[in-house]
């Protein structure tokens, strides 16, 4: 055969003449592993050493397609080189900037390093290609900067780590870049490309930012060891913090060959495990235990504050069940806060008790709430418990003196009730036989008087009579002072007229003054207006003054005086009384002591005249509950001024009823106290009824009045009384028929006379103030009997004592339904006796 | 003392009091005064007394034994001889309620002992006359 080097210009050299053998000898002298090709790609020949590379003997080889020796990716454009080639020959190395590989028989890969050569064989072209296995070659340098990631791997690489998140690249061991994945590259900004072969100074990458990872590389790139650190970078979206996988890629001798960095934004990550520090050092920091535990009670956690309660420190406790915690007796509770945790349903400031390290039992205060996962599943409980030993110590002792309290209470009112029903028990049994006595002394003495018993009988009668009445005196003085005492004493007030009451108290004490030989005069200012009081209790405190006033006189006599005052501390206006009398006075050392029960200044007088010992005592706490004062001006031998100063307008416009209403419905409509139709005090003034003018009455006409009596008399009278007003009186004689008419014509007043047959007057009044329809219509009682005070309570809105004037309806009703007549006349009525004991 | 006419019909008075010595002053008191007097110390023998002697007038002790004043009132009032009959209640320093009690079961008037003689006797007096008039008319 003819071989000759075939040159670039398509010339050749002189031809050589070899036989095969011989060029197959020729061939074996090359170090290298040479193979021929032809331009169809077929072997003509190879060498040893391309038999020893590539694993095949040479009858396996020759006339074989050269891509037979080439990985399978590799053939399709290596036919296509070859083809080339052969269109225009020439020496060139093939292999080199493309990743190329050859295969063994056996089926291994090895970078292949290949170097062309045209000749003519016997006119045909053919290529010998010098083939070097370049995983064989030692040379770190060349070696290791040739290391390349094929093409194929390149694009398998991609494809692998589109799936993931992570940053991934891959670095030589001199920090060159051989791959950077799609989001990585798309991080930093760069083109996967423009990675390539490059090290991160060669990037840009900020040197202080990467000085550390440096670090960490250099340490994986000596020692084969991953490392994983965390990195804050800047990328284009700014500063983030970065958590990175640094894994060496050894090889068979054990040497890093390349490194895999994976990495991680934990910008987010951090910041939560910032936010989680900062509450996990508040749970530490809280002096309440906070706990948590899983859902089947193993706990989790356990902060200081649980450490001091409990008592077991967090490393021993933690992992332990928290039923630990639970005293004997109380695996249902633990049962149920877990069920209930379960559910998601937290429990809020349960009270229970829990066992410490120690085996003491603590009260505690506890809130559990379900722990969940980001889905919302509950995967466990926090508990907050807090001790509550000395808030239930506190509240025991609180219930404690609560109980004490109210057990004394309880004592306090049942003696109070025993005692009230003492009183009444005492008053009724000291009364009855004293009115026996009264009432068989007074007969004799009728006897003894129309009989003409001597002298000495009737006054031995007198004397009888005399002492009863004292008698009786002292049980009503000690009944009312009990009665004060015992705070049972409720006033009402009304407007009295000062004038008329001083001449009422002075008509009932007149007789006594007379007996004495004592003059009695009333004085009383000018102009002195009305007084906001009890006239009642007034008129007794008076009463009591002027009495002993004169039994304390021998000569002269007692002057009882009212005047205008201020009064001390405010300077609101007030009235004082003034009880001045000629009598034996009283030292002042004994000013106090006088007013002290039974206290008496010369025993042996007062028996002489008569007192009691309690009148001034009384006189002391009925002007104190009238909110009023009382002192003393006297000197022995200089008579005695005792003064009784009062508010004209009470501070406390009713303390309480000593006529309670039967009727609460009507203490709706009246906002004060009925007008002074009491025993003692007369007309009240003008001005101090202003604010009980109108009525409200909704329905009915407002002229119509009812008259009722069961005497037609008496309803003429009323007729005829109110003849010149604008009042229409209806009579009606059957009291039957009252409630009935009036739901259906709503009077707008109603008189009611109290004697009627089957219904009287009392009654019909209870029915009509019972009844909140009707209790509205102010009711007149016009009667014979001096009932007032029951009538009030009872509910009438006004009391006539038979026989009136006509004067006296018509003012009356003018009062009670609101039109403006002019100042209302003097007393129109008949003033009761004063009789003590009713 | 009073002096009642004798041609004008006797008035009778039915005094119920539980104390014996007081229920005697009283009708020796009332006798004095020219009523007639019928006498009960409880409840059950005051109805049966009013059913056989027919008072004008009826003095109930409001305190007695077994069946109470009130009740004892509120009995008669229902029956039909003593619809008009007028009432009077005799308390011991009863409060104001109990005494408007009284009057709201159908009483008249109310005194309470021990009482002046005169004011009773005044008050008995007035409470006939009305009837009276009543009855006149």
């Amino acid at each position: 055969m003819f071989f000759c080097e075939r040159s670039e210009a398509g010339g050749s050299s002189p031809p050589i003449q070899l036989s095969s053998t011989s060029l197959g000898t020729f061939l074996d002298i090359s170090p290298d592993a040479l193979v021929l090709i032809d331009h169809e790609g077929l072997i003509v020949a190879v060498n040893q050493q391309a038999e020893a590379l590539f694993g095949y003997p040479r009858a396996h080889l020759l006339a074989q397609p050269i891509e037979q020796l080439l990985p399978e990716r590799f053939r399709d454009s290596h036919r296509e080189h070859r083809t080339r080639y052969f269109s225009a020959p020439r020496s060139r190395p093939m292999g080199a900037g493309l990743p190329l590989f050859g295969l063994r028989q056996d089926g291994s890969e090895f970078p292949l390093d290949i170097s062309l050569k045209p000749f003519l064989l016997d006119a045909r072209t053919v290529a010998m290609a010098a083939d070097r296995d370049m995983s064989a070659q030692r040379h770190p340098e060349e070696e290791l900067s040739r290391r390349q990631v094929t093409e194929e791997q390149f694009t398998i690489m991609n494809k692998i780590l589109s799936a993931t998140a992570d940053f991934v690249y891959l670095l030589d061991p001199h920090g060159r870049y051989l791959f950077a994945s799609k989001i990585a590259a798309e991080l930093l900004g760069i083109s996967q490309s423009d990675f390539l072969g490059k090290t991160w100074q060669e990037l840009d990458f900020p040197a202080e930012f990467m000085a550390p990872f440096n670090a960490r590389l250099q340490a994986v790139m000596s020692s084969g060891h991953t490392v994983i650190d965390e990195l804050l970078f800047p990328v284009p979206a700014g500063n983030r913090w970065f958590e990175y996988v640094i894994k060496p890629m050894l090889d068979q001798q054990g040497a890093v060959e390349s490194v895999i960095v994976s990495s991680r934004d934990i910008t987010e990550r951090r910041q939560a495990a910032d936010a989680l520090r900062r509450l996990a050092s508040i749970v530490e920091s809280s002096s309440d235990a906070i706990f948590s535990k899983t859902l089947e009670g193993v706990i989790t956690s356990w902060n200081h504050g649980a450490e001091t309660l409990f008592g077991y420190q967090a490393e021993e406790i933690i992992g332990q069940p928290i039923s630990l915690l639970f005293p004997p007796g109380h695996s249902q509770e633990l049962i149920d806060i877990l069920t209930q945790i379960k559910r998601g349903e937290p429990l809020r400031n349960l009270e229970t008790m829990r066992v410490k390290k120690d085996g003491t039992c603590v009260a505690v205060s506890v809130t559990i709430s379900p722990l969940q996962d980001h889905q919302g599943y509950t995967i466990g409980a926090s508990t907050i418990a807090r001790d509550i030993t000395e808030q239930k110590r506190a509240e025991d002792a609180l219930r404690e003196s609560r109980d004490e309290l109210a057990a004394v209470n309880a004592a306090l009112e049942e003696a109070s009730l025993v005692r009230n029903q003492f009183l009444a028990t005492m008053s009724h049994e000291l009364r009855t036989p004293l009115a026996s006595i009264t009432g068989y002394g007074e007969m004799l003495l009728e006897d003894a008087q129309a009989g003409g018993w001597s002298q000495q009988h009737q006054s031995s009668l007198e004397k009888i009579l005399n002492n009863s009445e004292h008698l009786l005196g002292l049980i009503n003085d000690v009944l009312d002072l009990s009665k004060m005492e015992a705070g049972r004493m409720l006033l009402d007030y009304s407007w009295v007229d000062v004038r008329s009451l001083l001449s009422e108290v002075s008509a009932a004490i007149g007789s006594l003054a007379i007996k004495r030989n004592l003059f009695l005069r009333i004085e009383v200012e000018e102009g002195l207006g009305p007084l906001e009081t009890n006239p009642g209790k007034l008129h007794q405190i008076l009463l009591n003054l002027v009495s002993n006033a004169l039994k304390f006189t021998e000569h002269g006599g007692v002057t009882l005086s009212a005047s205008r005052v201020l009064l001390s501390d405010e300077g609101t206006e007030g009235v004082a009384f003034a009880v001045q009398d000629s009598g034996i006075g009283i030292p002042a050392d004994l000013h106090e002591r006088i007013f002290e029960a039974f206290y008496q200044t010369d025993m042996s007088y007062t028996r002489r005249v008569g007192g009691t010992g309690l009148g001034l005592s009384i006189v002391s706490q009925l002007t104190a509950l009238l909110g009023g004062t009382v002192t003393i001006a006297s000197a022995p031998g200089q008579g005695s001024t005792f003064t009784v100063t009062l508010p004209v307008k009470a501070a406390q416009p009713s303390i309480g009823l000593d006529f309670p209403r039967l009727h609460p419905a009507q203490q709706v409509n009246t906002l004060t106290p009925p007008p002074a139709a009491c025993e003692f005090a007369p007309a009240p003034s003008p001005d101090a009824l202003d604010g009980f003018g109108q009525r409200d009455v909704d329905a009915g006409p407002h002229d119509l009045i009812l008259a009722v009596d069961d005497n037609p008399d008496a309803i003429a009278f009323i007729k005829d009384a109110l003849r010149d007003t604008l009042y229409t009186v209806m009579g009606v004689q059957d009291p039957l028929q009252v409630m009935g008419l009036v739901r259906e014509l709503h009077p707008c007043a109603i008189t009611l006379d109290v004697m009627m047959p089957q219904l009287n007057g009392w009654q019909l009044l209870h029915q009509l103030k019972d009844n909140p329809a009707t209790a509205s219509i102010p009711v007149v009682i016009l009667s014979v009997l001096t009932e007032q005070t029951t009538g009030y309570v009872l509910g009438a809105d006004y009391y006539l004592i038979k026989p009136f004037k006509k004067e006296a309806l018509c003012h009356t009703l003018e009062r009670l339904l609101g039109a403006k007549q002019g100042p209302p006349a003097a007393s129109k009525y008949e003033t009761p006796q004063v009789a003590r004991g009713d | 003392m009073k002096d009642k006419t004798t041609a004008q019909k006797q008035k009778c008075i039915l005094v119920v009091e539980d104390n014996e010595d007081m229920c005697q002053m009283v009708a020796l008191m009332l006798e004095r005064a020219g009523y007639s007097v019928a006498q009960a110390a409880d409840g059950q023998t005051a109805l049966a007394h009013a059913k056989q002697y027919r008072p004008d007038l009826i003095l109930m002790d409001m305190s007695l034994p077994c069946m109470s004043g009130w009740e004892a009132v509120e009995l008669l009032r229902k029956m039909p001889e003593f619809r008009d009959t007028p009432f009077i209640a005799v308390t011991a320093h009863a409060s104001a309620a109990d005494q408007a009690h009284a009057l709201a079961v159908g009483c008249t008037a109310h005194v309470s002992k021990p009482f002046k003689t005169r004011r009773l006797l005044q008050t008995i007096e007035q409470l006939l006359q009305d009837g009276e008039n009543t009855h006149a008319s």
